[in-house]
């Protein structure tokens, strides 16, 4: 499949879009300022991920996904580095140990990161199925912590996936002056991306078309 | 296929609330958990916004997913976490401090039967287990401020001491039973700190602590009272029996070897004194007399038991 830098720069126009909606809604719900950017989006094969994303084997990851189906098929999902994401839902939900006495923190932050993570998927999900006029529908929310080969078995169970694509967005995720950088994964069915990029070009054919 | 009916008195036994929402943020479902925590009928819920229902409360994240919901299809879960209700239902429980019921909502999208897109909310009660947590954090916090034991020895610390001793005292005033105070100091400790470094110093309070409380029964109990200063108080002891644990527990000291000390570098001193029917007084009276004696055996020289029979 080709896929040109102008196709992948408007998918990342389109991320960037969705996840500005998702830091607006979130700075709503947590009372703060939360902002959120797409610097890289890459597709690779699903075969390639692990080396995509530079992950070793062992690392545990923190992930919300959420299953889609409709027009477009596959799964989109959220990963953020396991104490990042931890530190960052400590500071957002108030908590310090010695407050929670070190009782259900775990619970608390699973609880709080899948909230965080349904937000920014249907968010972005919403703003790219709306401008390439898609319908796309989602599962609810999971949450894992587990290494990428653990994730994507558990993310299989009971699914018969067909070969898979990868679109790989960086993320950035700034709020109470920390930083965490988080991966938005869709892990799409390759008629789906071939579907989705059809769409972009004949998106950035109108634009054109409308510009000269 | 359920009929409506049978599908309409299933949501209704369901031990959560559900509501139907339209396009206009307008309800078209009310169930029977609904009617009973909110107390507005089916009927009157009908047609009416959330605003319009609760019109002091509308949570801006229930209204967003609802729009996310409808609009995209796609389903939200709204977490107590970060938003502890989104229907304010007061509860009432004498047991803990929580006045609104908690709640964990998912909303997810239905198409009705014109095809139009209308959104599910499920809110589930989760107040009992956030008054279970909060309970179990104040509980942990308390155990931790108030721990009993000294941190190094193992052995009760000050706080646990007044908080023992002052019934102690009634209860032998109640039954005329008689309780001895032992207040024993290492001797020259300091000496053996410079010597040996501190932890030496603190490998020598621990087997002190360890040997002194080998002498004494079940139902006494010894304190790290301060530094090098410890505390055995001896229940249904009066002077007699208190003075002999005394001299026994300064032999054992004496004899004792505490790596890398030998026998004999550490020795004790210690004050004895008795509450008794007859000489009655209060906890602090009672430590200030055993106090008064340890002051006189490092006084006498050192390596001594010092108290008055009876």
């Amino acid at each position: 499949m080709t896929t040109d830098e102008l196709e992948l720069d408007a998918l990342c126009e389109l991320a960037n879009v969705g996840l500005s909606r998702a830091a607006t809604r979130l700075s709503q719900l947590l009372e703060d300022d939360i902002e959120m950017t797409t610097p890289l989006v890459r597709v690779v094969a699903y075969e390639e991920l692990q080396q995509a994303l530079q992950l070793d084997e062992r690392t545990i990851i923190a992930a919300v996904w959420q299953e889609l189906s409709g027009n477009v098929e596959g799964t989109s999902m959220l990963m953020f580095p396991t104490e990042d994401s931890r530190m960052l839902v400590q500071e957002l939900v108030g908590l310090s140990m010695q407050e929670a006495g070190e009782i259900d923190l775990r619970a608390i932050e699973h609880e709080a990161m899948m909230e965080i993570g349904n937000i920014i998927i249907s968010s972005a999900m919403a703003v790219i199925a709306d401008m390439l006029g898609q319908d796309i529908r989602m599962s609810m929310p999971h949450y894992v912590e587990a290494t990428l080969p653990d994730l994507m078995a558990q993310r299989d169970r009971g699914h018969a996936w067909q070969e898979t694509q990868v679109i790989i967005m960086n993320t950035r995720l700034k709020a109470r002056q920390r930083e965490i950088e988080g991966r938005m994964v869709m892990l799409l069915s390759v008629t789906s991306v071939q579907l989705l990029f059809a769409r972009l070009r004949e998106l950035l054919l109108n634009a054109s078309a409308a510009g000269s | 296929m359920l009929l409506d009916s049978t599908i309409k008195s299933l949501v209704d036994t369901l031990p959560l609330g559900v509501l139907l929402v339209d396009g206009e943020l307008r309800i078209c479902g009310w169930n029977q958990w609904m009617v009973q925590k909110t107390g507005i009928p089916a009927q009157q819920a009908q047609g009416k916004t959330l605003q319009e229902l609760f019109p002091d409360f509308c949570s801006e994240r229930l209204l967003s997913a609802i729009e996310l919901c409808i609009k995209h299809k796609s389903p939200q879960l709204i977490s107590q976490t970060l938003n502890r209700y989104v229907i304010p239902i007061p509860v009432a429980f004498e047991s803990h401090d929580l006045t609104l019921m908690q709640q964990k909502v998912n909303v997810a999208p239905l198409t009705g039967n014109n095809g139009e897109a209308l959104a599910v909310v499920s809110i589930n009660d989760v107040t009992e287990s956030v008054a279970k947590s909060h309970a179990l954090a104040q509980m942990a916090k308390k155990m931790k401020s108030q721990s009993n034991h000294d941190q190094l020895t193992g052995v009760y610390n000050r706080h646990f001491l007044w908080s023992w001793l002052p019934p102690q005292i009634k209860q032998c005033v109640r039954h005329g039973e008689a309780l001895s105070c032992l207040m024993l100091d290492i001797d020259h400790f300091k000496r053996i700190n410079d010597t040996y470094g501190h932890d030496i110093g603190d490998a020598v309070l621990c087997g002190f602590a360890r040997i002194v409380g080998a002498q004494l029964r079940g139902s006494d109990i010894l304190v790290r009272y301060g530094g090098e200063e410890f505390v055995a108080l001896l229940t249904h002891a009066d002077a007699t029996v208190a003075l002999e644990i005394a001299h026994r527990i300064q032999q054992e000291v004496r004899q004792a070897v505490i790596a890398p000390l030998d026998a004999g570098e550490v020795r004790c001193s210690i004050g004895v004194a008795s509450w008794t029917p007859e000489i009655p007084c209060s906890s602090e009276e009672l430590l200030k007399r055993a106090d008064r004696h340890l002051y006189q055996a490092k006084q006498g020289g050192r390596d001594q038991v010092v108290g008055s029979h009876g």
